[in-house]
């Protein structure tokens, strides 16, 4: 019985040894947890993270990556799942709004002031990083839309490149379409400009003039600006100055195959196509162009303050992140200017362009003058930032439209009664 | 679990509340959600249709002693086991509407081409010729196995009592054929109202649907609420509305085979 007890003492002890032990090997651990990241599979991206590893050996990153084209709603699905996650890079800006309302995002604000990191990037678009007084996330990439030109094309044709226009403050949206019209062939074999199919897009117009469509408290936001594009536009398609949005929609042609073409005179683009455009010529898909024949200048623009559309891509802490101490220093890491060096010399455009940042990124662009068109001052619009879904409203009354099935004077009626619809439904 | 969430304003992660019947109220005042009904119903009524009439008349064809059988019987399953993604992406090639390959030979042979999946008036059509194309091979060798299980002496009766094919149709392979077909017709309705792969591929992917919604289907409706705009509650709610309605088209269905519906023969 006594031997018995003895036993089970010494048990008892090495079990509680074995566990202190144990224990002690978990705190360990948990300092040198891998930090969990979510991303999706764009070159760029990817190799920003890497060149994150390399200069923080001391913290371990596990990278998931998707691919884009079903990132956002799995990440949806991970976040519902309550997925082990620390830090994940956000696609859609609007799509923030929600997970935050759901609790998955660490306000940032007391970890900024308790490390004094650096802010530069929130502040440069603080009405996205920034909700009801929370800092959501860091702008890891700027946002702003460009007119990308075939150089060549437009010499071939004789037509003055939109630079020539810049100069003089004539470069409008009905420049662009005119514009447009002296490249195209008209028959449909060479396009004089082109504005991808993406649905918020035809309405370029509106976020420049202000117009949010649908404002954060529900309000309908809209008026003649809104439709100023999409006019166009059907202008465009009629004298085949622009491909049929329909025609596009239903081939799926990618608007980088339709510029690497070498058939297309001008595309208004977002700011991540430079590094698209490097990735494209390296891999030899330039059709009878090369590096050098391609510019970039400003979006189309009815003001005279030069506004574009510009949404940052923002990286966010997950709130039930057990390593937020290495997630912080992550995130805040590419908002820090060393990061967005990093973000540049990938081929991005940096939140908070430095000098370095614009030395890093001159490598992705043909010429100095597109540098500096690339990098000038410029209202960058954030368009709608809103919880409410209308984007389909947009795309039927853009697609009706383009069909013949509405007129010019049935726009507003037609758009504000689906938003109407979209409105209540969210609510 | 989905009837729970359909009463709820979930949208992925742990603040929601309980909202009742107001997805449904929602729902049924939509007009983007009511068209979606429409357009899958029509879809229905001309996909079934055609599969089951197609499957009929090949299967009374190739039920008889004809050179490479066989072969025929194949080539037209074949479809059937193609993934409808790749079916889909071909079917995008072919029909597009500049330089598609069908245009091409229809201009090729002076006839008019068509803007196909580009064309609202058109576009539903084109994806339900695609769907019979791909399917109606399947119900085909349902109904040859159907119209061999009919006894043969019931056709050499006829024909002594003088009927026509017409009339052994009538009166002897359709009844005979009709638990085999009542088994088609349900499998095709419930298949028609879950059609989504084939107008998820061909019409744009999550940004699809066809030219101002017009191949919207309720299916494509419910993934774009759930995995784009996140709401799950009323894509949930959406989700027991397309339910209820296969469950009662189906159990309609039983109850009518009474009417027509042999097993006798």
């Amino acid at each position: 019985m006594e031997k018995t007890k003895r036993v089970s003492t010494l048990l008892l002890m090495a079990l509680f040894a074995f566990s202190s032990v144990f224990a002690n090997g978990q705190k360990e651990s948990l300092d040198n947890k891998p930090l969990i990241i979510y991303l999706w599979d764009d070159p760029v991206l990817v190799s920003i993270v890497e060149a994150y590893e390399k200069a923080h050996p001391e913290i371990v990153l596990d990278k998931q990556l998707i691919p884009a084209s079903e990132y956002r709603s799995k990440l949806a699905i991970l976040l519902a799942a309550n997925a082990d996650m620390d830090v994940w890079f956000g696609m859609v800006a609007n799509d923030t709004l929600t997970q935050n309302e759901n609790g998955f995002i660490e306000p940032l604000n007391e970890w900024f002031e308790k490390t004094g990191a650096d802010m530069k990037a929130v502040d440069a678009y603080d009405q996205v990083a920034i909700q009801d007084g929370k800092i959501i996330g860091v702008p890891w990439r700027g946002g702003a839309y460009y007119t990308y030109y075939n150089k060549k094309l437009f010499k071939e044709k004789g037509v003055k490149d939109p630079t020539y226009y810049i100069e003089r403050d004539e470069w409008t949206w009905d420049k662009f379409a005119e514009v447009s019209k002296e490249v195209a062939s008209g028959d449909g074999n060479v396009f004089g400009g082109l504005v991808h199919t993406w649905t918020p897009q035809q309405y370029h117009t509106s976020v420049q003039a202000g117009k949010n469509i649908v404002t954060r408290d529900g309000k309908i936001d809209i008026g003649p600006e809104t439709f100023t594009f999409l006019k166009l536009r059907k202008q465009m398609e009629a004298e085949k100055s622009m491909d049929s949005l329909i025609d596009m929609k239903v081939s799926r042609l990618h608007y980088s195959q339709a510029f690497f073409k070498g058939n297309l005179g001008m595309v208004i683009m977002g700011e991540w196509f430079p590094g698209m455009l490097k990735d494209g010529y390296d891999k030899g898909s330039f059709i009878d162009f090369g590096w050098d024949d391609w510019g970039i200048a400003r979006v189309p623009n009815n003001y005279s303050d030069y506004r574009t559309w510009g949404v940052p891509t923002m990286v966010n802490v997950a709130s039930r992140s057990n390593n937020k101490e290495n997630a912080f220093k992550f995130v805040s890491w590419l908002g820090s200017e060393e990061g967005q060096d990093v973000v540049a010399k990938a081929g991005a455009m940096p939140a908070v362009a430095t000098e370095v940042a614009k030395e890093e990124f001159s490598t992705n662009i043909p010429d100095e003058e597109s540098l500096i068109y690339f990098f000038e001052d410029k209202t960058a619009m954030p368009g709608p930032i809103t919880k409410y879904s209308f984007e389909e409203s947009l795309g039927v009354v853009a697609e009706e439209y383009l069909l013949g099935e509405l007129t010019d004077d049935q726009l507003i009626p037609r758009l504000t009664e689906l938003l109407e619809q979209s409105i209540k439904e969210s609510n | 679990m989905t009837f729970g969430l359909s009463l709820t304003n979930y949208t992925g992660g742990p603040n929601f509340s309980f909202t009742g019947l107001k997805n449904y109220i929602i729902a049924f005042t939509s007009p983007i959600f009511t068209r979606s009904l429409w357009i899958t119903l029509k879809y229905v009524i001309f996909a079934v249709g055609f599969q089951i009439l197609f499957a009929l008349l090949f299967a009374i064809i190739l039920n008889e002693k004809l050179l490479l059988n066989s072969f025929f019987r194949g080539v037209i399953f074949l479809p059937n086991i193609i993934a409808s993604v790749a079916i889909g992406l071909s079917f995008m090639v072919i029909l597009e509407p500049n330089n598609g390959m069908l245009n091409q030979l229809l201009n090729f042979f002076g006839l008019p081409s068509s803007r196909w999946l580009a064309d609202p008036k058109s576009a539903l059509g084109t994806i339900i010729a695609v769907s019979v194309w791909q399917n109606f091979g399947y119900y085909m060798i349902i109904l040859l196995g159907g119209l061999q299980q009919i006894n043969p002496c019931l056709y050499e009766a006829a024909e002594i009592d003088g009927a026509g094919a017409l009339r052994k149709l009538i009166s002897i392979t359709i009844p005979g054929l009709s638990p085999v077909l009542f088994f088609s017709f349900t499998m095709s309705i419930i298949g028609g109202f879950k059609v989504f792969d084939l107008i998820y591929v061909m019409t744009g992917g999550s940004e699809g649907g066809g030219p101002a919604g017009s191949t919207k289907v309720v299916v494509l409706e419910i993934y774009q609420n759930a995995f784009q705009r996140f709401r799950f509650g009323y894509a949930s709610a959406q989700s027991v509305i397309l339910l209820i309605i296969i469950l009662g088209i189906t159990l309609w269905q039983y109850r009518q085979q009474k009417k027509w519906v042999t097993y006798d023969a």
